[in-house]
């Protein structure tokens, strides 16, 4: 079960889940990636940061039930970032 | 994803799955009936907008939702762009009219002519306009072509299928599908559409002739559209993806069934309001001073009958269109998608983002000639 943690990381500890899935607006490749909640919302793809999103920059879109799905104002139209809820 | 979940996709192909809540949405489109009554019908472009996030937020493919990037705002501009070359056209027609009245016989053919030729051209812009607002997996469909290209073959098609009472009408629906999916993309991956006219044909001629004696058209029509939705989604290819549809013939028949027993319902409770209301108007009026006092109100202000009964009838269209919107949009949608497989999905992975957004204006078009869809 996917948690955010206290250092700020959303940690992936099951088999299969997707913490946050994350697609970067260049194409519809999914990244898997953790989060880093530091000065901006970092985006991990394998321990890389491929992306950092200011906070005040995001914004929720239309998503699936028990996701969050957001985009960045400042970035690509189209980059998004799906934050599952294992709870929801 | 697991090995044995990746297996199961490649052998069954990934189900097309939604879970929008049949409440959720009623209550959507009850509070968005309520507010177009107080604004007018002003409200109509911002549930129009309403009904088609959610439509698309519960739709999965794969697991990824469809994201409906469209706005109110724009469908009221496109709407208003529509307005300002539409209404110039009727009046300019309308003088002419006056002008001509002596070939007043056939002076509505033209108009009809150029607004069926509109009319087509609206719906190519209508569904370029909504492919640039669906997005997927982070890349958006897009259209290219001309609207007037799709316009003069839709219409060539038209007089054709007249022509042959109809006889043609599958070849026609799948030569304009197949135009109109050769300009659609979904990214740099191009669509195309694989449905035959001859394969239509196959699945409906029966439906057709059942059609003959009018009165089995609420069986009928119901059949129809469900072929009609199964043959087309089981021609959509994107490259090496393709979808396949197993709706049978009668999975939409409670839909259309639904709306007509609840129209019937309304229509009926609405009679009885009214005989009510009137029988205690003639009672309170066979009384010689209530007679005198409601004269006089009437008198004072006539436009009381008129206004009741306009309200009346705006409650009774808004209470149908919720009826209509929940089961024909929805309840169609719902049962559409969830008959629906992709097969070699793998086909659309890496795709590349392409694609300008188009302008409301055709689906403006649509809007203002009442042919939109969903």
């Amino acid at each position: 079960v996917s948690d955010i943690s206290g250092s700020g990381v959303v940690a992936d500890s099951g088999a299969g889940q997707r913490p946050a899935v994350y697609f970067d607006g260049v194409t519809n490749r999914r990244h898997i990636v953790d989060l880093g909640f530091g000065a901006d919302l970092s985006l991990l793809e394998d321990g890389v940061m491929v992306a950092a999103w200011p906070y005040d920059h995001l914004r929720a879109v239309d998503g699936a039930r028990g996701a969050l799905r957001v985009k960045n104002i400042s970035g690509l139209p189209l980059a998004r970032l799906d934050i599952f809820d294992p709870s929801a | 994803m697991n090995d044995i979940t990746q297996l199961r996709r490649l052998i069954r192909g990934a189900k097309i799955t939604f879970t929008g809540e049949r409440g959720d949405f009623f209550r959507l489109v009850r509070r968005g009936a309520l507010l177009e009554l107080v604004t007018a019908g002003f409200y109509r472009f911002w549930l129009s907008a309403d009904i088609r996030h959610s439509l698309w937020a519960n739709t999965s493919i794969d697991g990824d939702t469809l994201e409906y990037t469209g706005t109110a705002k724009e469908l009221l501009l496109g709407f208003l762009f529509a307005l300002a070359i539409l209404v110039p056209v009727y009046l300019v027609y309308f003088l002419i009219g006056i002008e001509a009245e002596r070939a007043k016989a056939f002076a509505s053919i033209p108009l009809i002519l150029f607004f069926y030729a509109f009319g087509q051209f609206a719906i190519f812009r209508a569904r370029r306009y909504r492919a640039t607002r669906t997005v997927w997996r982070g890349a958006r469909f897009w259209m290219s072509g001309s609207g007037w290209a799709y316009s003069w073959r839709a219409c060539l098609w038209g007089v054709l299928t007249l022509l042959t009472l109809g006889l043609t009408l599958p070849w026609r629906e799948s030569a304009l599908e197949r135009f109109k999916m050769r300009h659609l993309h979904y990214g740099d991956l191009p669509a195309r559409f694989e449905g035959t006219g001859s394969a239509l044909f196959k699945r409906t001629w029966w439906l057709w002739l059942l059609s003959l004696p009018i009165i089995t058209l609420p069986f009928t029509y119901p059949a129809y559209k469900a072929a009609i939705w199964r043959w087309w989604v089981s021609g959509i290819r994107f490259g090496e993806v393709r979808f396949e549809s197993d709706l049978g013939a009668g999975r939409l028949m409670g839909l259309y069934w639904a709306v007509i027993g609840w129209t019937m319902l309304l229509v009926f409770a609405d009679v009885i309001v009214i005989t009510i209301v009137s029988t205690i108007a003639v009672l309170s009026g066979a009384k010689p001073a209530g007679a005198n006092a409601m004269l006089l109100l009437l008198r004072q202000h006539p436009y009381l009958v008129l206004g009741a009964n306009i309200a009346n009838y705006l409650v009774l269209v808004l209470c149908i269109g919720v009826i209509v919107r929940v089961y024909l949009v929805r309840g169609v949608w719902e049962r559409v998608v969830t008959s629906t497989t992709a097969h070699n999905l793998d086909g659309a992975e890496g795709v590349r983002v392409q694609g300008a957004l188009a302008s409301a204006l055709g689906e403006g078009f649509a809007d203002s000639l009442d042919i939109a869809g969903f």
